[in-house]
């Protein structure tokens, strides 16, 4: 019986230590809430959000472009994909991009690049959640345009004249694998929202002041 | 307050508690429970997608896998499986589905006989299979995650977000194996009382084995016991409660307690 209750008492002294310690002292709480509970892996809800290419000019929470989106459209249209470390769907859609980029990264990379896409300047911004800053993460709910509130996301930022006539970054989000289930299918339409991209900017570039 | 009175608001207040992020409540725990945070109005973590990113394809991020262990050692050292009966919104639902397979089992005999056929007791095991290959195994291996077709997922995520989202998403290749899953359940907790938690539960097969040690149990005593059986018949997971000594099956719900005639089982606290 003592023997038991000494035992309980240990037990309850390390994992009641190890929790309280992981909270106060570690920075798991941020980690899970980044990681799991903030933002939804959409592969796992096991559904594809129903959704349009339409660009907008207005973004999903009212606020400005983020600064350093701004900075990078001066250059070209800007391509943003965001993932997390553990989601399934991401997995399947990088190759995809890297192969329609020509370019290579890791999963936990978050990194800009200016790439030359059919003669004409992008630039692509991958964000992993889990490791990038406050700044790049917070930008996924400015642009998340149909309110999933998930990942894979991909973003095009690209500018167009608004109804008065002022040049303006106008942007269009895709979600997941985009609702098509074959590889070239995904390839094709990612290109063509590029190319569409491209072209907007190309039109427009000459009334465009950063 | 009757003890199964208590048990209804400890659970109902579980319940609302898991679903706070309907105002906008969301925190970086896990729950002690199973509850899928893909849950519009989820509040925290699920504990077993908290180890599965940990373990995934051998990442080893041990924070992860240590912090939903911490949790449930911490509740699991202090009232064993009693989350599963006062607290597990999954439990609660099998609650309310229990009044089905008690009356299938007193029409149906075949039901009863299965029910106490020696097999069933090794079919209990399931879970920690469940939890060892799905959880930890095929994550690591394959980065093949319990919770891509777990039907509590599909029952508290999936679902509510078609609901509150009509028309806005279309299923993905893991949802039809997801709903087949689902359906099985929905069938398992109505042929059988708490059936998730006695075979399949992968967060019960976590706290089961602190039923051994924790500081709350249950304890009959036998030198007043006059063999009756009320307890085991009213048991929710078909436990031999005279002769049960500390079962890692014990939920400690209390209706062995409530049913006793001589009133010769009751909480202990040490």
């Amino acid at each position: 019986m003592r023997r038991m209750f000494i035992t309980q008492i240990a037990l309850l002294i390390i994992f009641s230590s190890v929790f309280t310690g992981m909270v106060f002292f570690t920075d798991v709480y941020d980690e899970v809430y980044t990681r799991i509970v903030s933002v939804t892996c959409l592969s796992c809800i096991k559904l594809d959000p129903k959704t349009s290419s339409e660009f907008l000019f207005e973004t999903a929470t009212g606020e400005n472009h983020p600064e350093f989106v701004l900075e990078n459209l001066s250059r070209g249209p800007v391509f943003i994909a965001y993932r997390k470390d553990v989601c399934t769907y991401c997995d399947e859609m990088e190759p995809l991009i890297m192969s329609i980029l020509n370019i290579t990264f890791e999963k936990e990379d978050v990194f800009y690049k200016i790439i030359n896409f059919k003669g004409n300047n992008i630039t692509f911004i991958h964000i992993n959640r889990d490791h990038a800053s406050k700044v790049l993460t917070d930008s996924l709910h400015i642009y998340d345009k149909d309110k999933v509130n998930g990942v894979p996301m991909f973003t095009f930022v690209t500018i167009n004249y608004d109804r008065d006539g002022v040049v303006k970054p106008y942007y269009t989000t895709l979600y997941a694998k985009l609702g098509l289930k074959n590889d070239e299918e995904i390839k094709n339409y990612l290109t063509k929202i590029l190319e569409e991209s491209i072209s907007l900017y190309n039109d427009n570039k000459a009334g465009y002041k950063p | 307050m009757k003890l199964q009175i208590k048990r209804l608001v400890s659970q109902l207040f579980f319940l609302i508690s898991a679903n706070l992020g309907a105002i906008g409540l969301k925190t970086g725990f896990c729950y002690p429970f199973f509850y899928c945070n893909a849950c519009p109005a989820a509040t925290s973590a699920c504990p077993i997608r908290s180890i599965e990113v940990g373990v995934s394809k051998a990442e080893w991020k041990w924070k992860l896998i240590l912090y939903p262990f911490a949790i449930i050692g911490a509740v699991g050292i202090i009232s064993g499986r009693a989350v599963c009966g006062w607290a597990c919104p999954i439990g609660f639902l099998q609650r309310a589905t229990s009044r089905f397979p008690r009356w299938l089992k007193q029409k149906i005999p075949f039901i009863k006989k299965l029910g106490q056929h020696k097999i069933e007791k090794k079919l209990r095991y399931t879970k920690y299979l469940v939890f060892i290959s799905l959880v930890i195994v095929t994550p690591i291996l394959v980065g093949f995650m319990f919770t891509d077709i777990c039907p509590v997922g599909v029952l508290t995520g999936t679902i509510p977000i078609l609901i509150l989202n009509p028309g806005k998403y279309i299923p993905n290749s893991f949802f039809y194996i997801a709903l087949f899953i689902f359906i099985l359940f929905i069938v398992l907790i109505l042929l059988i009382e708490r059936g998730w938690c006695r075979y399949f539960c992968p967060v019960g097969a976590m706290f089961a084995p602190f039923n051994k040690i924790s500081f709350l149990h249950i304890t009959v005593n036998l030198d007043k016991c006059i063999l009756c059986n009320a307890c085991s018949d009213v048991c929710p997971m078909g436990i031999d409660v005279p002769n049960m000594n500390r079962d890692p099956e014990c939920i400690l719900c209390g209706k062995c307690i409530d049913v006793c005639p001589k009133q010769i089982i009751k909480f202990e606290k040490v």
